[in-house]
C-alpha cells in the first residue's frame, strides 16, 4: 500500500505519536523491548541511525521517548512498562505495552445527542487554562463513540471553573499516576515556608477554594493544603502509592464538614453598605450576621474587602488576623 | 455555524487522530463534512488529520511495513471519506482518568444550576462514568458546588431566557443606584460570580458583582442589539472580573502564590516577570485607582503596588481607614 503524499509539518509529532500507539497495541500483551520499539517507530529509528552514524549517544532520543510515553498516558492511553515475572530475576529491561481491556470504551456504550451535548457542556465549564484543554481533548474521544439519536441544543450558562494556581494540573497528574509529591508550603502569618512530603489523593473545590486533599508522609496522617499556600513548583517523585479507596476520601470531607461546622464568625455590618448586600441581609432587619467558615485567614481576606462597613464581634482572632494584614498592607505601601 | 480553532496543536492532533480512528471503526464511510461537524473542526483539518493517520504506521526492523489504516486518498479528495483497517483493534479509545474526573466534576457544576438540577441525563452519565473500571473509582478531581440563591437563579433565568433585569446595584465605591442591565454571561473571579452584561445606563459592556445586586426583577421586553450581539459571540467575550478601557491605568503588582488570583482578574500587559520565593511581578490595566484599595487590601500583604506613586497611596489609605484611622492623603485630584 503506497503511502500518502500529505507533508506533514516537521514540528508536528501527532505521526509519531500515532505510530508509538499502533507499535504498542501491534506488540500484544507480552509488550515489546525498547530497542523493538526504537526499531518500529520511524522517527525513533531514524533519530537512533542517525546517532549511531555519528558516534553520539541514545540520551535525546530516550528523553524524547520519555515524552512521547508521557502524551499517551495523559490522552488516556493506558501504557504500561514492566518487567515481566517469567523473564527471571536476571533480566532487567522493561516491555512496554498498552493494556487492551482498558483501551477501548465498553462494547454496546452510546450516548443520545442530549447526553452528548451535556458532556460538552461540562467540559466547556473548565477554562482553557485550567483543564479545558484536556477536555476539551476527551471530547474528541467521546464524540466517536457518536450521538444514538438526533441533534438538541442546550444552552451554556455555567460560569467557567477558573484555577489560578500552577500546581493544579502538576498535582492532578501526580493524583492520577500515583505517585509521591514535595512542594513548599506557607502557613498563613508565617514568611518562611516548609516542605510537605505527601500522597496527593484528589484535588477538591469546596467553598471556592481548591485544596488537595492528601496523606502526609512525615506527619503520617490525612491533611488538607490549599494550593494557593503553595509556593514552590510540585517536585515528584519516583515513589508511588496505591489508590485511596471512597472511604477514605469519604472521611477527609467529613473530618473537613465537621471542621467548617465548628467554625462560627459573627459581625456586626452597617444598614445599607456594601456589606449588607453582600450577605443578603437587605429587609431582613438584621445588622448582626453568624456564619460557618473553612479558614480563618480565608475569611479575613474576604471581610478585608469590605473594609469599615463591619465590625467583627467574634472570634478574635478573626478581628486581630483582619488588623494585622490592613497594618502589613499599610506599612508596605508606606 | 461552530467556531473552529485556527491551528490544532501536535497533542489536539494526535487526540483527533483517536477520536477519528474510533469513530470511523463504527461507520467506515462518511462525508468529510460530517466528521467536521462531529469533532468541531474544519474540513481541511480533517483532511489534513486523515492523511496523517495514513501515515501512521508500524515497521518492525526486517519485517512489513504495516499501515492499519487507511483513508481513500483520491476519494479524500473529493471530500468523501472510505476508511478500511487491516488490524482488529480493540474499539474506540476511552479518556484518561483525569479527563474522565474533570467532566464529571463539570457535571456537577451543572447540576448545581437550577436548569440542570436532578436532570436524570446526568444522572445516567455520572453512573455511566462511576461503572468504567478504573477511571473514576477514586476520582482525582471533585467538587462541592456551592449553592445557588433566588438572586443568582433569576440571573441564570434572565440570561436563559435573555430577559433584561432591574436591579439595586452597589458599587465599589459604596454609591447604590438602580440599574437596568442584560445579562449574556457569568464570570467567576477569586470566589465572586460577575455577570457580564449590557448595561443600559451606560451604554456599554459592563461586569456587575452578583453580591452587589439586590432587589432583582426580571423586566418584559425583548433585550436590545448590542445584548444580542454579545450572546452572538459569547466565545470572545472575556472571562476577566476587569476589562481593559482606553484611559487604563497601568499598575505594576508584585503578588506571592497567596495572591495571583488577583493577576488573573486583570488584563495584563505582557507576560508576568517571575522574581525569587514565587513572586510574580506583572503590570495590570486598571480603570479606576481608588478601587485597589480594596482589591490589594483583601490580600493582607501578599499583594503589592509597586507603581504608580498615587495607586501606593491609594492603598495605603484604604488600609489606614479600615483600621479606623485617618488617611494620610486626598488624592481625588490624581484619579480619573
Amino acid at each position: 500500500m503506497a503511502e500518502a503524499a500529505y507533508k506533514r509539518d516537521p514540528e508536528d509529532k501527532s505521526e509519531r505519536l500515532l505510530s508509538l500507539t499502533i507499535a504498542l497495541l501491534k506488540g500484544g500483551q507480552r509488550g515489546l523491548k525498547k530497542d523493538e520499539v526504537y526499531g518500529a517507530v520511524r522517527d525513533y529509528r531514524n533519530a537512533r541511525d542517525l546517532a549511531e552514524a555519528n558516534g553520539k549517544s541514545l540520551d535525546a532520543l530516550e528523553k524524547l521517548f520519555d515524552r512521547d510515553k508521557a502524551i499517551l498516558k495523559e490522552s488516556g492511553v493506558p501504557l504500561i512498562a514492566e518487567i515481566p515475572a517469567d523473564e527471571g530475576t536476571n533480566n532487567t529491561e522493561y516491555r512496554y505495552r498498552i493494556a487492551n481491556d482498558r483501551f477501548a470504551w465498553p462494547k454496546g456504550l452510546e450516548f443520545s445527542a442530549r447526553q452528548l451535548q451535556l458532556l460538552e457542556l461540562a467540559s466547556q465549564v473548565w477554562s482553557r487554562a485550567a483543564l479545558g484543554t484536556s477536555t476539551s481533548r476527551s471530547m474528541n474521544r467521546i464524540r466517536a463513540i457518536g450521538p444514538a439519536d438526533g441533534a438538541v441544543d442546550l444552552t451554556s450558562i455555567a460560569p467557567k471553573l477558573r484555577v489560578h494556581q500552577p500546581s493544579f494540573m502538576p498535582l492532578t497528574n501526580a493524583a492520577e499516576s500515583r505517585h509521591q509529591v514535595s512542594f513548599s508550603y506557607r502557613k498563613p502569618g508565617q514568611n518562611d515556608t516548609e516542605v510537605r512530603t505527601v500522597l496527593p489523593w484528589q484535588l477538591y473545590q469546596v467553598v471556592n477554594q481548591w485544596i488537595l486533599i492528601c496523606f502526609d508522609v512525615d506527619r503520617q496522617e490525612v491533611r488538607n493544603f490549599l494550593l494557593k499556600r503553595i509556593t514552590s513548583k510540585i517536585a515528584v517523585t519516583e515513589e508511588r502509592f496505591d489508590a485511596p479507596s471512597l472511604q477514605d476520601l469519604e472521611n477527609a470531607k467529613s473530618l473537613l464538614e465537621e471542621h467548617i461546622e465548628q467554625q462560627i464568625a459573627t459581625i456586626r455590618v452597617s444598614e445599607g453598605s456594601q456589606a449588607w448586600v453582600h450577605f443578603d441581609l437587605t429587609g431582613k432587619g438584621l445588622t448582626e450576621h453568624s456564619f460557618h467558615y473553612m479558614d480563618l485567614h480565608l475569611l479575613a481576606e474576604e471581610l478585608r474587602e469590605l473594609g469599615p462597613d463591619i465590625e467583627i464581634l467574634e472570634p478574635e482572632e478573626l478581628r486581630d488576623a483582619i488588623r494585622l494584614g490592613l497594618e502589613k498592607v499599610a506599612n508596605d505601601h508606606a | 455555524m461552530p467556531k473552529f480553532v485556527n491551528k490544532l496543536s501536535a497533542d489536539d492532533r494526535y487526540n483527533l487522530m483517536l477520536g477519528l480512528i474510533g469513530y470511523l471503526l463504527n461507520r467506515r464511510n462518511c462525508e468529510v463534512s460530517d466528521l467536521a461537524s462531529v469533532f468541531k473542526v474544519s474540513n481541511q483539518q480533517i483532511k489534513e488529520t486523515l492523511l496523517l493517520i495514513n501515515n501512521g504506521g508500524y515497521f518492525p526492523e526486517g519485517g512489513l511495513d504495516t499501515y492499519p489504516f487507511w483513508i481513500d486518498s483520491i476519494q479524500l479528495e473529493d471530500d468523501f471519506v472510505a476508511f478500511s483497517t487491516t488490524v482488529d483493534t480493540p474499539g474506540s479509545p476511552r479518556i484518561s482518568q483525569a479527563q474522565a474526573a474533570a467532566l464529571a466534576v463539570g457535571l456537577i457544576h451543572l447540576e448545581s444550576l437550577e436548569t440542570y438540577a436532578n436532570d436524570p441525563d446526568i444522572q445516567r452519565l455520572k453512573e455511566i462514568f462511576s461503572k468504567l473500571e478504573g477511571q473514576v473509582a477514586t476520582p482525582v478531581i471533585d467538587i462541592k458546588p456551592g449553592t445557588f440563591d433566588a438572586s443568582r437563579n433569576l440571573i441564570l433565568e434572565a440570561i436563559n431566557s435573555r430577559r433584561r433585569l432591574s436591579m439595586s446595584y452597589i458599587n465599589r465605591a459604596g454609591e447604590q443606584s438602580t440599574r437596568e442591565i442584560e445579562p449574556v454571561k457569568l464570570v467567576e473571579s477569586d470566589g465572586n460570580l460577575s455577570a457580564r452584561s449590557w448595561c443600559l445606563k451606560t451604554g456599554a459592556e459592563r461586569s456587575f458583582r452578583i453580591d452587589r445586586m439586590s432587589k432583582l426583577e426580571i423586566l418584559a421586553g425583548a433585550i436590545s442589539p448590542e445584548a444580542t450581539a454579545m450572546f452572538e459571540n459569547l466565545d470572545e467575550l472575556s472571562d476577566l472580573a476587569y476589562n481593559p478601557g482606553e484611559f487604563d491605568h497601568d499598575v505594576v503588582v508584585e503578588v506571592t502564590p497567596e495572591a495571583y488570583s488577583l493577576v488573573s482578574q486583570f488584563h495584563v500587559l505582557e507576560e508576568p516577570k517571575k522574581l525569587s520565593d514565587g513572586v510574580l511581578r506583572a503590570t495590570i490595566k486598571v480603570g479606576q485607582l481608588q478601587h485597589l484599595g480594596k482589591l490589594i487590601a483583601r490580600y493582607g500583604g501578599a499583594a503589592k503596588v509597586i507603581e504608580p506613586e498615587i495607586a501606593r497611596h491609594i492603598v495605603r489609605d484604604y488600609a489606614l481607614v479600615a483600621l479606623g484611622r485617618q488617611p494620610l492623603s486626598t488624592h481625588d485630584e490624581s484619579v480619573e
